[in-house]
């Protein structure tokens, strides 16, 4: 189809090309600046040829340990996240997809999305408090149960949505064969699953690597995640205890993995358009 | 197939881990929530019921109020720019188009970004005395800005930054559909000498609908929640010249620490944004769990 598409006209193509600009240049400004000297990110004029330093980096990791922290714990909460969601939400899905009918499973379905409807604000209100109670407030475990569910129904809506697709009678066929039921679902309906197992992740991964409020709210000190920290260096460069280029440095760092990832699986997430209205 | 009791014990089994983590997670601590807005609960004190004092006051407060307006001027300009530029871009991207794939990429690039990320940019690109922005306004002869600290620009412009980091979430919900749109209804439309402004109101327009409703629904929900960029960037000020709903929620919670009141403006909010949501909601389940969408 896209063989025989219309050429765009001239007009069309500036358009397009004004927003791949507005949308990549702030990005590339910033992530080529952390690379530049003291000298050349003051510069009243924008210097675009400069001589390249790591000299931020060092910095950034030599001044601000917290930083390095914090992407330990994103990346410890981000994996812990996606184990999570995956262990609850397949079971779930399955049920949704192959019994919606028994005892009225498929019909709860409903709370799912109404409870992805609540502001996050306004559920961190009531946690924190209750968090700090029971303990759970800045710990990795405590972020993880709230990022699990707040990704739960996105996730059983790919993963229902997948499971609808595969025939039921490939299970039925490996339950006659001798399987139990656990291993049908193991042999035959999770390999196939696979692709939907891999979207899942990376919503998941966008969402927890990235969420700035829930690690705001609910950790202090030995908890905090990358982007919180990121934005107390923002906050410090006024006060002098940070540099832009040390901000450059980490904002480059915290960004970039996600970036890449985005850009090899575009595909997938252009191909999910009804599931891709619950992101974010 | 029979319905059996055991059948339905084995299908709930199956939701309950999910169930009981959202009912421990979300359900309970709203429960509670609802709870304290009728208190005077802060951090390190018993609370103590006060009825329905918090909300009197805060339908009462003019804070309150124009924090409620911003929001609004916020949320409107954000999503209407992102749900034209949005719909155009996913029009467009469908010709043919040198590197489209890379393009579409850089597109959607914002989507991966946290919002302490997207605040660090525009901070820099927007700040008075280094930005870029500012040495493009001097060349022009306008002077520098004070884009961020200046009561009159401060709302627009967090806006404007709402809208930079979410119109590709409505290209990513646009694009696809559009896409699957079967060529040949062009061809008949191009027959009759249809102009492309035609096709578009004729052909395109009524297709797409549905899925636009939906992405500017999920837009308008999601830029209503809108804080993490906001209160990096501005905290809501200058003085309070930003500051939305949510930002001030989490000022009257976790700034001034009053957990009743902050409880009261919460419920406040769920309820205004159950009034968009639950049209949007009851149609995404209907497509997704709906028997006749399954095929």
């Amino acid at each position: 189809m896209n063989d025989q598409a219309e050429r765009a006209t001239k007009w069309q193509l500036a358009t397009v090309a004004f927003f791949v600009l507005l949308a990549i240049f702030p990005i590339i400004v910033v992530a080529v600046s952390s690379f530049k000297l003291p000298r050349d990110i003051f510069s009243y004029k924008p210097i675009v040829f400069f001589e390249p330093t790591f000299g931020n980096y060092t910095d950034l990791f030599r001044n601000w340990p917290k930083f390095t922290e914090g992407l330990v714990n994103s990346l410890a909460v981000t994996i812990g996240s996606i184990a999570l969601v995956l262990a609850a939400s397949l079971p779930a899905a399955w049920a949704f997809s192959r019994m919606p009918q028994h005892g009225g499973v498929g019909k709860s379905a409903m709370s799912l999305f109404a409870m992805k409807m609540l502001p996050p604000l306004v559920i961190t209100v009531p946690l924190f408090p209750i968090f700090s109670a029971i303990g759970l407030d800045d710990s990795k475990i405590g972020l993880i149960l709230v990022y699990a569910a707040m990704e739960f129904s996105l996730a059983v809506l790919l993963l229902k949505t997948m499971i609808d697709g595969i025939p039921r009678e490939l299970e039925e066929a490996a339950l006659i064969d001798g399987c139990t039921g656990i291993q049908a679902f193991r042999r035959v309906t999770f390999p196939l699953l696979l692709p939907g197992i891999v979207t899942v992740a990376i919503f998941t991964t966008l969402f927890v690597w990235n969420d700035y409020l829930f690690a705001l709210v609910l950790t202090t000190a030995r908890s905090v995640t990358a982007p919180v920290v990121l934005a107390d260096m923002l906050a410090s460069i006024g006060e002098g205890r940070s540099t832009w280029g040390e901000v450059f440095a980490a904002a480059t760092v915290q960004l970039l993995p996600v970036l890449i990832f985005t850009f090899i699986v575009q595909r997938k997430m252009m191909s999910n358009g009804a599931a891709g209205g619950l992101k974010g | 197939m029979i319905k059996s009791p055991s059948k339905a014990l084995h299908a709930w089994a199956l939701v309950a881990p999910l169930y009981a983590l959202l009912a421990a997670i979300v359900a309970l601590p709203e429960i509670v929530a609802l709870a304290l807005s009728f208190t005077d609960y802060s951090i390190g004190r018993d609370p103590r019921w006060i009825g329905e004092l918090n909300y009197v006051r805060t339908l009462g407060s003019a804070s309150f109020w124009a924090a409620a307006l911003r929001t609004l001027i916020f949320v409107g300009i954000a999503v209407v720019l992102e749900a034209a530029i949005g719909l155009l871009l996913a029009c467009l991207l469908i010709r043919r188009i040198p590197m489209r794939g890379l393009a579409i990429a850089c597109l959607i690039a914002p989507i991966a970004m946290s919002h302490a990320v997207t605040a660090t940019i525009w901070a820099y690109l927007l700040d008075f005395n280094v930005g870029p922005v500012n040495y493009v306004t001097n060349l022009m002869g306008l002077g520098r800005i004070p884009w961020l600290t200046e009561a009159g620009t401060a709302l627009i412009v967090v806006a404007l930054i709402e809208f930079w980091a979410g119109m590709p979430h409505v290209l990513v919900m646009l694009y696809p559909v559009r896409a699957a749109f079967p060529r040949e209804i062009y061809e008949a439309g191009e027959i009759d000498g249809a102009t492309p402004f035609q096709r578009f109101r004729y052909l395109t327009w009524p297709m797409i609908r549905p899925a636009f409703l939906i992405a500017v629904v999920f837009r308008i929900i999601i830029t209503f929640r809108a804080f993490g960029v906001v209160w990096i960037l501005t905290k809501g000020g200058p003085v309070d010249a930003s500051e939305i709903l949510s930002v001030h929620l989490y000022k009257i919670g976790f700034v001034y620490w009053e957990f009743g009141r902050a409880a009261s403006i919460a419920w406040l909010m769920l309820l205004l944004t159950a009034v968009v949501s639950s049209w949007a909601m009851v149609r995404l389940y209907r497509e997704s769990f709906a028997p006749k969408a399954a095929a």
